[in-house]
């Protein structure tokens, strides 16, 4: 029964691995994907319907923006930026997360109260408001955007660590290991770590498609990725102007958006089933 | 208990006291403020002069001493734009906001609590499927996108309600929907995983089969232990209502707390963005702590902590 579960990948994995593959293959092969330039402008060819309304063109199937930019090229360049952030926003607060869960949860005293009080003190902003915030001090720019990223998320992965080392402390392979005489190090990254990763891991999927939500939120208000860089995001702050006549504009970027946090939620969720089914 | 709550507030006070520090550090970051209160071509003099009668020539640990004194007395300070206090700006403005999060999330929980109970006990029916797939759709949704989606539909193709303004209770219904499909999305599907969980275990079949009918058994063995859980999502969504809300109401120019927020960062009035932040943390824990001591009576077996 068990066994069976571990194979099989469901509707719901294979549903969030298509997504995410397309997804990740359009951000890779952008330049031979897209029909158009995202930034080249054209400025007769403003606002042009997408392809099967009357005043549509073949070559720009998803229509234009207000500068003649392909609305279809733009998305898929988009999803570059989308991606790019979130990965490396991911990794490096799910590295740092993880090793101040870790050694909170291993070291206990004051290392534990330094830190978990921080994660309270973190969690007492509302995350938006927060990387708002942050935002607003230090500038617009991908750099700034990614570090924005870590300082509200590293938090999740550090109380998932914590919680889980907690448990996992007094197993008797870690007393082993430490009446062994073994660096407290050692124990840490040798015994415990590769006994808690998996929460985490689930963890880290499900907050890629958190942090891409962020960043087009943050790009909608003006304060994310910089304009000169397609993003999905930017793009429906553009087309909030012309709601009234060019619905194109807010429509296609959102549902890429929307696609792929489900790839991501998808995967995550199929992730935690597969690695835990007690969750 | 009572010292379960003191230690409870007592992280409340050291939480509070770590977010106004954060803020202070991040308004230093932000630059002089001089430079936008005064015009470009100010003489340095009559700025430094400024900088002085705001005490920002003064050390910096006697600033953040004097920032924690004034705090206490209730000063965040001005307005840079406004010249009004900044607090009385955002308790001008709070109402709006908790009516907004109030009515979208006692929308949400009404809707999204029944259609999980009712998609755990029918389990892989048409009405679970289109619940799970409603709520895996509302999770990936961002919530503005959502909302200027509804503006095209209800606003701008069908003229039935107004897009922007915060007057009337018709310009409440579009963003009050906006965020309440953000939570429901969230609430109903811990309430499915909740209940489907109990519904496995045994003493929700002994309750059967002791021959109790179906709708106590719901009731007295089925929610009353998924109940954890639930409270715990209700208790998360309130503090992502509240980030919602800084988004949703720029989409909507609802005049609450949000905007507000999202207008002092646009002209960088930083003692509006410091108050609605303290504010919020304030609120937020507030929150918890309630949250916290609900579980404590839900749950007997947390007060032992």
């Amino acid at each position: 029964m068990k066994h069976k579960r571990k194979l099989r990948l469901g509707a719901k994995g294979a549903t969030g691995f298509a997504i995410l593959g397309v997804v990740v293959f359009v951000a890779v092969f952008a330049p031979y994907v897209s029909p158009h330039d995202p930034n080249q402008q054209d400025l007769r060819n403003g606002l042009r319907p997408p392809a099967w309304e009357v005043q549509g063109e073949m070559s720009h199937l998803l229509g234009t923006d207000r500068l003649g930019r392909d609305i279809l090229s733009r998305i898929i360049f988009g999803s570059r930026v989308s991606l790019m952030v979130a990965v490396v926003s991911v990794v490096f607060s799910g590295v740092l997360g993880t090793v101040l869960g870790l050694f909170a949860g291993y070291l206990g005293r004051v290392v534990e109260n330094v830190v978990m009080r921080t994660v309270d003190i973190v969690l007492a902003v509302p995350f938006m408001l927060l990387a708002l915030v942050v935002m607003s001090v230090l500038g617009k720019s991908l750099t700034n955007l990614i570090l924005v990223f870590v300082v509200v998320t590293w938090v999740q992965y550090a109380r998932v660590a914590f919680a889980q080392t907690l448990e996992v402390r007094e197993k008797e392979f870690v007393l082993a290991s430490r009446a062994i005489g073994a660096f407290g190090l050692r124990t840490m990254f040798l015994h415990i770590l590769p006994n808690i990763q998996s929460p985490l891991i689930v963890v880290a999927t499900l907050n890629l498609g958190l942090v891409i939500l962020m960043e087009s939120g943050l790009s909608f208000l003006g304060l994310g990725t910089p304009p000169e860089i397609p993003s999905w995001g930017g793009m429906l702050q553009d087309g909030r102007s012309y709601l009234n006549f060019a619905w194109w504009l807010t429509t296609f970027p959102g549902v890429a958006i929307v696609l792929t946090v489900m790839g991501f939620n998808l995967v995550g969720d199929w992730l935690r089933d597969r690695l835990d089914p007690k969750i | 208990m009572l010292s379960y709550i003191a230690r409870r507030i007592a992280l409340i006070v050291l939480v509070l006291w770590g977010v106004l520090t954060i803020v202070f550090v991040l308004q230093h970051l932000s630059g002089d403020p001089t430079d936008l209160l005064l015009p470009v071509d100010t003489p340095e003099y009559l700025r430094q002069e400024l900088r002085h009668h705001m005490g920002l020539d003064l050390p910096l640990p006697v600033q953040y001493l004097r920032f924690v004194t004034s705090l206490l007395r209730g000063n965040v300070g001005d307005s840079y734009k406004h010249r009004i206090p900044a607090l009385a700006l955002v308790f001008e403005r709070l109402p709006k906001t908790m009516l907004l999060t109030g009515v979208s999330l006692a929308v949400a929980i009404l809707l999204s609590i029944p259609l999980g109970v009712i998609a755990a006990i029918y389990r892989n029916s048409w009405i679970d499927a289109l619940a799970t797939g409603f709520s895996l759709i509302g999770q990936a949704t961002p919530v503005y996108w959502l909302g200027l989606l509804l503006i095209m539909l209800f606003s701008v193709k069908l003229h039935w309600l107004p897009s922007m303004g915060g007057g009337s209770a018709k310009a409440l219904i579009l963003p009050a929907a906006t965020l309440a499909v953000y939570s429901m999305a969230r609430i109903m599907r811990t309430t499915r995983a909740a209940v489907l969980e109990v519904l496995n275990e045994e003493h929700v079949r002994v309750a059967r089969g002791k021959g109790l009918t179906e709708r106590v058994v719901l009731v007295k063995h089925v929610l009353r232990n998924a109940a954890v859980p639930i409270v715990t999502i209700i208790g998360l969504q309130m503090g992502g209502l509240l980030g919602g809300a800084v988004i949703t109401e720029t989409v909507f120019s609802w005049p609450g707390v949000g905007r507000l927020a999202v207008n002092a960062v646009y002209s960088r009035d930083f003692p509006v963005v410091q108050a609605v932040t303290l504010v919020v943390a304030f609120l937020f824990s507030g929150i918890n702590l309630v949250l916290d001591v609900l579980y404590a009576v839900l749950n007997p077996r947390i007060r032992l902590n």
